[in-house]
């Protein structure tokens, strides 16, 4: 696990490019404030309709691409050497899975948890301040909980699905798919009453498109989209059920799956 | 005094087994049996499907059709995987980070049968020094194969099953692991091995079988000629 750890560090340097992003953005607009910071950083798209937002787009992809590059072999590596002789010495592939799982999140929470602390930190030397220490921690925690529970969706589901399809196809697969839920809002908004969006589980991570009152004043400030109806507890138990779900499917896929090295014995 | 006969029974059965993988049969109808206190060998061409009778006998993977009794139990319902069991399989590997002693030290501590003494005669017997710090990342081919050996043989288990047990080994590798195998036949082990190694297997083997094309054959002495 150090090793991933280490490397979250390194891949860090991302969070450094949008949060000097944000900085040129609000110093425009004449904001100081820290809770901006984090909206503009790592709150969402500001509009359904990417094609005029193309490095907000890439702002959103960018940090999961890394995410799912650096974790993405977790799982399977590990697999790989405890499959034949831990799993052969006892029944443990349920306790194996669920030791990993945990670990997994924890890892996702640590990476975006350097990506808020650099954002933090740049926003602190160039002297912004939190408007409301109330309203700031709302926004950092409501915002930290979205992005870890949807990042560690993308890992875990790539992480299962790379027993199946390998890594690197598991890897592009999940990918795609995340690009692509980031895109479909331009198309699906207004229909069936936004329902489709809220479903998405990357629409779940834009912490600015839910209506919850703390969120209506930044929306009024910078103009951006929201959905009527779209709260910030929906997106937790949501995403939170569907983790539930992977994980008893996870369970139940590790236990019987057969270990061969395909790569030899096909 | 009246002796009491004991009845012989097959330690390890393997009736009507057969495996499908992606559309492909890969083991087609293998039956077998197997007694303690014996060394069979399995020879055949890549592909030929001895691995895969091998993870299968493990309960690495489960049968399409078939059924396995390991010691008077069913695998896949009694139990998972045979309870007392050594085993090498190909291009499987340990911790990288760590060294030989440790992480023999972390496989012994599952069970929890063996002591740090016997860890390391374990690692002695097949030509390792146990304090070595060297780790497992930085061994050479034969080392590996050497302390999979060790693995394998250290909690002294009942059934034994070695896929390519020489591979990579020097000359003096290749005696020190035959000795062992003897020895361990000699304990009461079933012991199963394959191996490109044709003189391997008639030097070691009690009963000899082919695979080919997912099918097992006995070979008899007459075929083996």
């Amino acid at each position: 696990m150090k090793s991933y750890i280490v490397k979250i560090f390194a891949g860090a340097s991302v969070s450094i490019i949008i949060a000097m992003n944000a900085l040129n953005f609000l110093k425009l607009e004449n904001i100081d404030s820290l809770e901006y910071m984090y909206i503009i950083s790592y709150g969402g798209l500001f509009t359904f309709d990417i094609e005029h937002n193309i490095f907000g787009f890439f702002k959103i992809l960018v940090p999961h691409i890394l995410l799912i590059y650096l974790l993405a072999y977790y799982m399977y590596n590990d697999f790989k050497i405890c499959s034949v002789y831990v799993f052969t010495r006892s029944n443990k592939r349920k306790h194996w899975f669920i030791k990993k799982y945990f670990s997994l999140l924890f890892i996702t929470a640590v990476y975006y948890f350097v990506q808020f602390l650099i954002v933090f930190l740049i926003g602190t030397i160039y002297k912004f301040r939190p408007e409301s220490i109330k309203l700031f921690t709302l926004i950092v925690t409501t915002d930290f909980i979205l992005l870890t529970l949807t990042g560690f969706l993308l890992v875990i589901s790539t992480n299962l699905l790379s027993f199946k399809l390998g890594t690197n196809f598991a890897y592009l697969s999940l990918i795609i798919a995340d690009g692509a839920m980031i895109m479909l809002p331009a198309a699906l908004h207004g229909v069936l009453d936004n329902l489709i969006i809220k479903l998405l589980p990357t629409s779940n991570g834009m912490l600015i498109w839910h209506s919850d009152n703390f969120l209506r004043l930044f929306s009024q400030k910078l103009g951006f989209e929201f959905i009527e109806g779209f709260s910030v507890l929906f997106s937790i138990i949501y995403i939170l059920i569907l983790l539930a779900a992977i994980f008893f499917i996870g369970i139940r896929f590790i236990e019987n799956l057969d270990v061969i090295n395909e790569e030899k014995e096909a | 005094m009246r002796k009491r006969r004991r009845k012989q029974l097959e330690d390890i059965k393997v009736t009507g087994l057969s495996k499908v993988i992606k559309e492909k049969e890969v083991l087609k109808d293998i039956n077998l049996s197997m007694e303690r206190g014996k060394i069979y060998g399995f020879y055949g061409r890549n592909g030929s499907g001895k691995t895969m009778l091998f993870r299968a006998v493990c309960g690495l993977i489960k049968p399409t059709s078939g059924e396995i009794y390991i010691f008077g139990k069913k695998l896949g319902k009694d139990i998972s995987f045979p309870e007392s069991l050594g085993l090498i399989i190909e291009s499987v590997g340990f911790w990288p980070q760590y060294t030989g002693f440790q992480n023999l030290k972390f496989l012994a501590s599952i069970k929890n049968i063996i002591s740090d003494d016997e860890i390391k005669e374990a690692i002695r017997s097949v030509g390792l020094d146990p304090d070595d710090k060297k780790i497992y990342k930085k061994y050479s081919l034969g080392m590996k194969q050497r302390l999979g050996i060790a693995q394998a043989i250290m909690e002294k288990p009942d059934l034994i099953v070695l896929d390519e047990p020489t591979n990579a080994l020097d000359s003096e590798g290749v005696s020190l692991v035959r000795n062992i195998l003897l020895k361990e036949r000699d304990r009461g082990a079933v012991i199963m091995i394959a191996s490109h190694n044709r003189e391997d297997i008639d030097l070691l083997s009690d009963e000899k079988y082919m695979m080919d094309n997912g099918r097992l054959y006995k070979v008899s002495e007459e075929n083996a000629k």
